[in-house]
């Protein structure tokens, strides 16, 4: 059964090349999986989580994330008194060039609560999610690897084909768990652990599955359609 | 005039049911025109408003001196304020023309129970500027009408004595296509209104005609968040 959708697969890159190559469309085949694990970020991918370390996809103790809260909150009150302190005084002196100074500094004092309420905010808002910023950061990330990866590979060409497509229902391990791993050893336990895997690459790059990655009449926008 | 058109824009405000933005098409706004005209004091006051509106959340005021170099216009614009739901346009308005400091008159009113929140407003613009939308060569428009400026607000609070200084920002959109008549128009909307953009009118079934037409460029899903739609920047 799997053969034959192998068949079918490897049936459908004729399909799709043969009439490009009648049209007299250039293209060109490129291995999207190997592409997307030279990105440098790939190398933060942690599979256990699927997140990317160290970017905002990470997964945040949240311990960690109410140690930020508090002291967040501090900074933000202390800023507070002293804005508080600075008006009272400048509202007890009579004189304009000392009210002057005190807006001065009542702006900087504004800017910095400000730039410390957005953090706060956001810090508030990861807590509210048990740490576990919203699957739209990772698409985030996902995006601009795809971009990163697949845009210089179009520069020269209007068809950019996948030479070797996903498997639809496994995702692969990134690094060193690829289906090109298995073409070459012919192990059955390393496609057994490429299949085992979460949809988590699936889930961020969808044309990993798909033979042609990119064609001039069609968009390259849609993160979610890698 | 004027009075009378923000009595309407008040009314449209308030009485429109709040809709989902036009999240369906997908414009690449370029200006084709712009006019920024320095105007004494705000036409309305939407940002301060929303400056009020942020401190009676934190402190407990009586009311609101709104301090400026007023004219007809914004003498009688906080007549309109109780149409808004937020608590501080209930709360009386008062505009008072420049003269003392704002810190001159937050010490004449401190002072124990709830006192006054003096809000300036001074180096007010309106910037006029209309879009084309280059996805739709140019067919689809936005006529955006912001003012801007600088607020000073004061709170001769007791407990804590506090104030702010903002650069204000509202503004009015109207997307339409080809002309600003009704039937062509695609959304109006208005900004800050409970602190958010709020859309006063929007033609629905419209915009899916024009998309079908591929007269409007189909925004696709998950690029870009449906929930942004604004303009660029507004030259200074």
């Amino acid at each position: 059964m799997r053969r034959c959708k192998n068949i079918l697969r490897l049936l459908s890159f004729f399909v799709f090349a043969v009439p490009l190559l009648v049209t007299g469309e250039t293209f060109r085949a490129v291995d999207f999986e190997r592409l997307l694990q030279k990105h440098p970020l790939m190398r933060k991918y942690d599979p256990e989580t699927g997140r990317f370390k160290e970017t905002k996809s990470e997964i945040i103790p949240v311990e960690k994330l109410q140690e930020r809260v508090a002291s967040i909150s501090a900074e933000i009150a202390a800023s507070e008194r002293e804005k508080s302190d600075l008006v009272l005084r400048t509202m007890n002196s009579n004189e304009s060039a000392a009210e002057n100074l005190a807006w001065e500094k009542i702006g900087q004092i504004d800017r910095r609560l400000s730039e410390l309420k957005e953090r706060l905010k956001a810090e508030q808002s990861l807590l509210e999610d048990k740490g576990v910023p919203g699957y739209d950061k990772l698409l985030e990330i996902a995006g601009q690897i795809y971009h990163e990866t697949v845009l210089p590979e179009i520069a020269t060409g209007c068809v950019l084909l996948n030479k070797l497509p996903r498997f639809a229902a496994a995702p692969p391990r990134p690094a060193e768990n690829d289906l090109r791993r298995f073409f070459f050893s012919r192990k059955a336990e390393i496609l057994e652990s490429y299949l085992t895997q979460a949809g988590k690459i699936a889930l961020m790059f969808e044309k990993t599955d798909r033979p042609i990655l990119y064609s001039a009449d069609r968009e390259v926008s849609d993160a979610k359609k890698h | 005039m004027l009075v009378i058109i923000f009595a309407l824009i008040l009314a449209a405000i308030c009485c429109g049911q709040s809709l989902h933005a036009c999240s369906l098409a997908l414009h690449d706004w370029k200006l084709i025109f712009y006019r920024k005209i320095p105007t004494p004091v705000s036409f309305f006051p939407l940002s301060e408003l929303d400056v009020a509106a942020t401190r009676l959340e934190q402190a407990p005021f009586a009311k609101v001196f709104w301090v400026g170099s007023h004219n007809f216009a914004s003498a009688v614009a906080p007549a309109f304020l109780p149409l808004f739901t937020d608590k501080a346009a209930r709360l009386p308005w008062a505009a008072f023309d420049s003269g003392p400091s704002l810190m001159a008159m937050a010490r004449e009113n401190y002072c124990p129970g709830e006192g006054p929140l003096i809000v300036g407003s001074d180096n007010t613009y309106i910037k006029i500027a209309l879009f084309a939308d280059q996805n739709s060569s140019s067919g689809c428009m936005q006529l955006v009408v912001q003012q801007t400026g600088r607020i000073r607000a004061v709170h001769p609070d007791m407990k804590t004595p506090w104030a702010q200084e903002i650069n204000g920002s509202s503004w009015i959109s109207l997307i339409f296509y080809q002309l600003p008549v009704p039937g062509r128009i695609l959304s109006f909307s208005a900004y800050p209104v409970q602190k958010n953009r709020h859309s006063i009118y929007e033609d629905h079934s419209y915009v899916e005609t024009l998309l079908s037409q591929r007269i409007l460029k189909r925004r696709p899903d998950l690029v870009v968040d449906p929930y942004r739609f604004d303009f660029p920047e507004l030259p200074e």
